[in-house]
């Protein structure tokens, strides 16, 4: 199957006599696979419960049994690595609540900003410190896909530091698309005006010609305002340069790229949360197939969320309240894990979804690196350490998988170093070097 | 906006600082952890020195919020024309959605931007074409200038200023090049353009040089316009505000104060200033309030949307009626029909929707009570809990009274430190139930709703209930302090620094001269010299 290459090659547009628009760096240069190397981050809240989540003692990397919060994994044991003993190290610092740190520096690395949110120490945080690591992949490596990195969230409802996961750089978050018709409309949705290819071209010359203007909005207002006030706009002015590429990618679509709509639904119902996350799961993996966007994030829901499960017979309590209760009170410890098990089930449906998309001899989950990740460690200790990394996808044939890996503190900047490396980028650290050794000894 | 928690930023500290009753138990390590200790309040405004240099304290470019942007929408074009497409719900730092820092832009903002400018373009230009400035024939390309310098002065709130209209010019020459394109669908275009340029999404205030004071500018009469506007009707100038800034108007105090009473007095000031009370007191989530339906089964849509327009109508009769003020907003005297008939509520504190935005889906919270009560009437910071306090959740006893579940709290020295700033303040409102109805039995035990107040400056003292304290909040300068902040973090769209402590201090007398006149408030700020300068940090 060619699609990403046909669909790439239209989407380069010569027809439309555009500038040629920047190919795709290394990862496709590079070991010459037939498919691009994907990346997806996954989110759940609220921490686990990491003595039902490691296997249990004797487990050797090749020989383990994983505990029981990750049993709907069983299927997919041999194309994950399941990473233990990792710290968040940089998340101890700076303004916030542990909530708040954790979201900034999970993936970005970074110690948190100051800001003006209510941080609950006297010091009041922002956004996240630096740039998260899909982000930073879709910068280094210009893919030239219609969408450089694709957003997805569940019932994600505010829009506070604790809400934020995804960085553009220090300051800059980037809100996830909460609905899933509206996401799917965006990649595959009615982007042809009548009237066909003339149309399509006339139209493309009049949002060009606006931007033209606009951008030259921004570059004259950038001679004449403070520092301050240019950082602010040239964040604007830099989402204007994605929109504009996107423009002449997505005006020509392979037409045996048309995945069914989802329906529509109440996209802040509790009732309709697994079904919401389910439709997103389908839009996230239909992008990725069709090579719309190879870096993405699903985030599920926030921190500190008030989400009942009352899809399930978990209507009682709110998921946070439940991560906070007592070791001691089995009733509700037991509704948490299976709300933790539930997280896990959806998680195995994405990755049966991406190995179900045949990609040369193997599928796209070989080609695609998932990452899950959460902001703490435990709910009623809000640690930042031992934190439940896992990973999923042979990204291309660089990651070997069907492992366990028992760290004794690594930083977590060293995994995301790690992951940075599975793309063929360099860096010796990411992140707050201070919390980095260097890519994850033994992955 | 959409946000749709029942408890807001509340929720960051029940979560560190021992949710309900959960967490508090003594902790498995035999070592002592040391007790938090509760902070005294800070001063509230740090010392003013009226002979420090005048500084009016950081300004940024604002985005305009959803709310700014669909009522700007309005003025410009028009009630028929709708904005039809969904942005991402606008960031909100210290509860606010205008706060400068917190609005962000991201690609999918742009795209919206985009799809939104070229909805609403496609839906005005027949009528724009009626009110054209002149007649497209038999120079067109004349009219399309004239057309950007008047309907140009509107959208970006200002003059176009030359090489903006041939950057503009510049737009119209290239789509009509080719001669396929019509004068309609080019002035639709160029409507579509300038809806997406800062300078319609933005307010951006650059000023003038003051030759005296090479730290500061002055702003100029349109910024002037704007920052009105944008304060008292978080819209666009009316035609009255455009044509005074055309004149030159606008600059000094007087001027300022005098718009702003007119624009007091117009209608849309009380919708838009009711975004600012609902936002402050959190009344915005009520609309989306969930209640366990097994523990009130009868709290539903409509009554959500009584609770709302019941608060809105105490608000605005304090706020706005004749003989209104902030004290009123505090204790003015009500009856709650279903209270027995001895109970008189006071203030809207004791307001059903506010006692239920501070409440759980199945019980009330004195923690998420009494955090609100310190960080939005008294504009305090809570301290954070113990770093990694061990939590171990007791059994909640269904034969206490919620007062009593908490008495864990003080018991224990990790948590009793910041709990005794919070809970006791809960403790007052204990008679009103997590639906906000009166009640003074829980579980068939007597409610205790006094409370020992400390670290509260002049509210510092014991309570017998919700009542008493809405009493004294209304003689409170402490209180009327933090009114006075949370109006300047609304109006200037950032927090409060130490720079604005004369400003502060320079509204709070005028506020406590005009007996808490809300009006008066907002005129005072208008008057301040920070409401005519920004920063001299521009290139």
């Amino acid at each position: 199957m060619k699609l990403s290459r046909r669909m790439f090659l239209r989407g380069a547009g010569a027809s439309l006599a555009l500038p040629l628009l920047q190919l795709p760096g290394r990862a496709r240069a590079q070991d010459a696979p037939s498919f691009p190397t994907r990346f997806l981050v996954v989110y759940q809240p609220n921490g686990t419960k990491k003595e039902l989540w490691s296997p249990a003692e004797g487990a050797t990397e090749t020989t383990f049994e994983m505990g029981p919060l990750l049993a709907p994994f069983s299927r997919h044991i041999s194309e994950m690595v399941f990473l233990d003993g990792i710290n968040m190290t940089v998340a101890g610092e700076g303004p916030g609540g542990p909530h708040q740190r954790g979201m900034a520096s999970v993936l970005s690395g970074a110690v948190i900003s100051q800001g003006d949110f209510v941080g609950g120490d006297g010091r009041r945080a922002g956004w996240g410190g630096g740039i998260s690591v899909d982000q930073y992949l879709a910068r280094r490596l210009q893919p030239g896909t219609a969408l450089s990195s694709l957003e997805l969230g569940v019932r994600v409802k505010e829009a506070i530091p604790r809400g934020r996961i995804i960085y553009r750089g220090a300051d800059q978050p980037v809100p996830p698309e909460n609905d899933p018709v509206a996401a799917f409309n965006r990649l595959f949705g009615a982007s042809s005006p009548a009237g066909g290819a003339n149309e399509m071209e006339k139209r493309l010359l009049r949002r060009r010609s606006v931007l033209d203007a606009v951008r030259g909005d921004f570059a004259a207002l950038s001679q004449v305002v403070s520092t301050v006030d240019r950082l602010k706009l040239e964040q604007h002015a830099d989402s204007l340069r994605d929109l504009e590429r996107r423009l002449g990618v997505i005006a020509d679509r392979p037409d045996h790229c048309m995945p069914t709509a989802p329906q529509a639904m109440e996209i802040m119902g509790e009732a309709e949360y697994r079904d919401l996350l389910r439709a997103q799961i389908d839009v996230m993996v239909n992008a990725m197939a069709c090579d719309l966007t190879r870096y993405g994030s699903l985030q599920c829901s926030t921190s500190v969320n008030a989400l009942r499960f009352t899809f399930m017979d978990l209507a009682d309590h709110e998921g946070h309240s439940l991560s906070h209760s007592g070791d001691g009170n089995a009733s509700l410890q037991d509704q948490w894990e299976r709300m933790l098990v539930w997280y896990s089930e959806q998680q195995a449906y994405l990755l049966d979804q991406l190995a179900s998309v045949p990609e040369g001899d193997g599928s796209l989950l070989d080609n695609t690196v998932v990452l899950f990740v959460n902001e703490i460690s435990r709910g009623n200790t809000h640690s930042h350490t031992d934190m439940p990394f896992m990973l999923a996808g042979r990204a291309g044939g660089r990651l070997r998988t069907g492992r366990y890996l028992k760290y004794d503190g690594a930083h977590h900047n060293d995994l995301l170093t790690s992951i940075v490396h599975l793309f063929g980028l360099e860096d010796p650290t990411f992140g707050d070097a201070r919390f980095c050794d260097g890519p994850l000894v033994g992955l | 906006m959409a946000r749709l928690l029942p408890y807001r930023w509340v929720t960051l500290f029940t979560a560190a600082l021992c949710l309900s009753t959960s967490g508090c138990e003594d902790p498995p390590d035999p070592e002592p952890i040391a007790p938090m200790v509760a902070p005294e309040p800070p001063a509230v405004p740090s010392a003013c020195d009226e002979d420090d240099a005048f500084d009016p304290g950081p300004t940024m470019p604002r985005r305009l919020s959803q709310v700014e942007y669909v009522n700007t929408v309005r003025d410009l074009l028009g009630d028929e024309i709708a904005v039809a497409v969904v942005f991402p719900p606008d960031e909100e730092m210290l509860g606010y959605d205008n706060n400068a820092s917190g609005l962000q832009v991201s690609p999918i903002h742009t795209e919206r931007y985009m799809e939104s400018a070229e909805a609403i373009a496609s839906q005005v230009v027949d009528t724009l074409l009626d009110v054209l400035p002149c007649d497209p024939e038999p120079d067109p390309r004349a009219c399309a200038q004239r057309f950007l310098e008047t309907f140009g002065l509107r959208a970006w709130r200002r003059p176009l200023a030359d090489p903006e209209l041939d950057r503009y010019m510049g737009v119209y020459d290239a789509i009509m090049e080719g001669g396929e394109t019509s004068f309609p669908e080019a002035i639709e275009v160029l409507v579509s353009g300038l809806l997406q340029s800062p300078h319609f999404l933005y307010r951006i205030e650059v000023g003038l040089p003051d030759a005296e004071r090479p730290d500061l500018r002055t702003l100029t009469s349109f910024e002037m316009a704007s920052r009105l506007s944008y304060f008292i009707w978080r819209s666009m100038p009316d035609e009255a505000l455009l044509e005074a800034a055309t004149n030159g108007g606008l600059l000094t105090p007087e001027s300022l104060a005098a718009e702003a009473r007119r624009m007091l007095a117009a209608p849309q000031a009380r919708d838009a200033f009711w975004t600012f009370f609902a936002q402050w007191l959190h009344l915005d989530e009520v609309s989306t309030l969930v209640r366990d339906p097994r523990y009130y089964p009868d709290f539903d849509a409509e009554i959500r949307a009584e609770m709302e327009a019941s608060a809105r109508g105490f608000v605005d009769q304090a706020v706005w009626g004749t003989y209104g003020s902030m004290r009123d907003l505090f204790a003015r005297e009500f009856v709650h029909p279903g209270d027995p008939p001895d109970v008189k509520r006071m203030g809207i504190l004791t307001h059903p929707a506010i006692m239920a935005v501070t409440s759980m889906p199945t019980m009330t919270s004195p923690v998420h009570r009494g955090v609100f009560v310190r960080e939005q009437v008294m504009c305090m910071t809570l301290p954070p809990p113990p770093p990694d306090i061990p939590v171990i959740a007791p059994d909640p006893d269904p034969n206490l009274t919620t007062r009593e579940q908490f008495a864990i709290h003080s018991s224990n020295a990790a948590c009793a430190g910041c709990h005794s700033l919070i809970d006791p303040v809960g403790f007052l409102f204990e008679n009103f139930d997590a639906v906000g109805a009166w009640r003074s039995e829980q579980n068939n035990r007597y409610i205790d709703s006094t409370g020992d107040i400390i670290a509260a400056r002049d509210l510092t003292g014991q309570y017998e209930g919700a009542m008493d304290f809405s009493a004294a909040l209304a003689e409170s300068d402490f209180a009327h302090r933090c009114v006075v902040t949370q109006v300047l973090r609304y109006a200037f769209g950032r927090g409060e620094v130490p720079a604005d402590a004369c400003l502060l201090e320079r509204v709070q007398s005028a506020y406590v001269e005009a007996d808490y006149d809300f009006s008066a408030l907002v005129v005072a700020l208008v008057e301040t010299e920070a409401f005519r300068y920004r920063r001299g940090d521009v290139q």
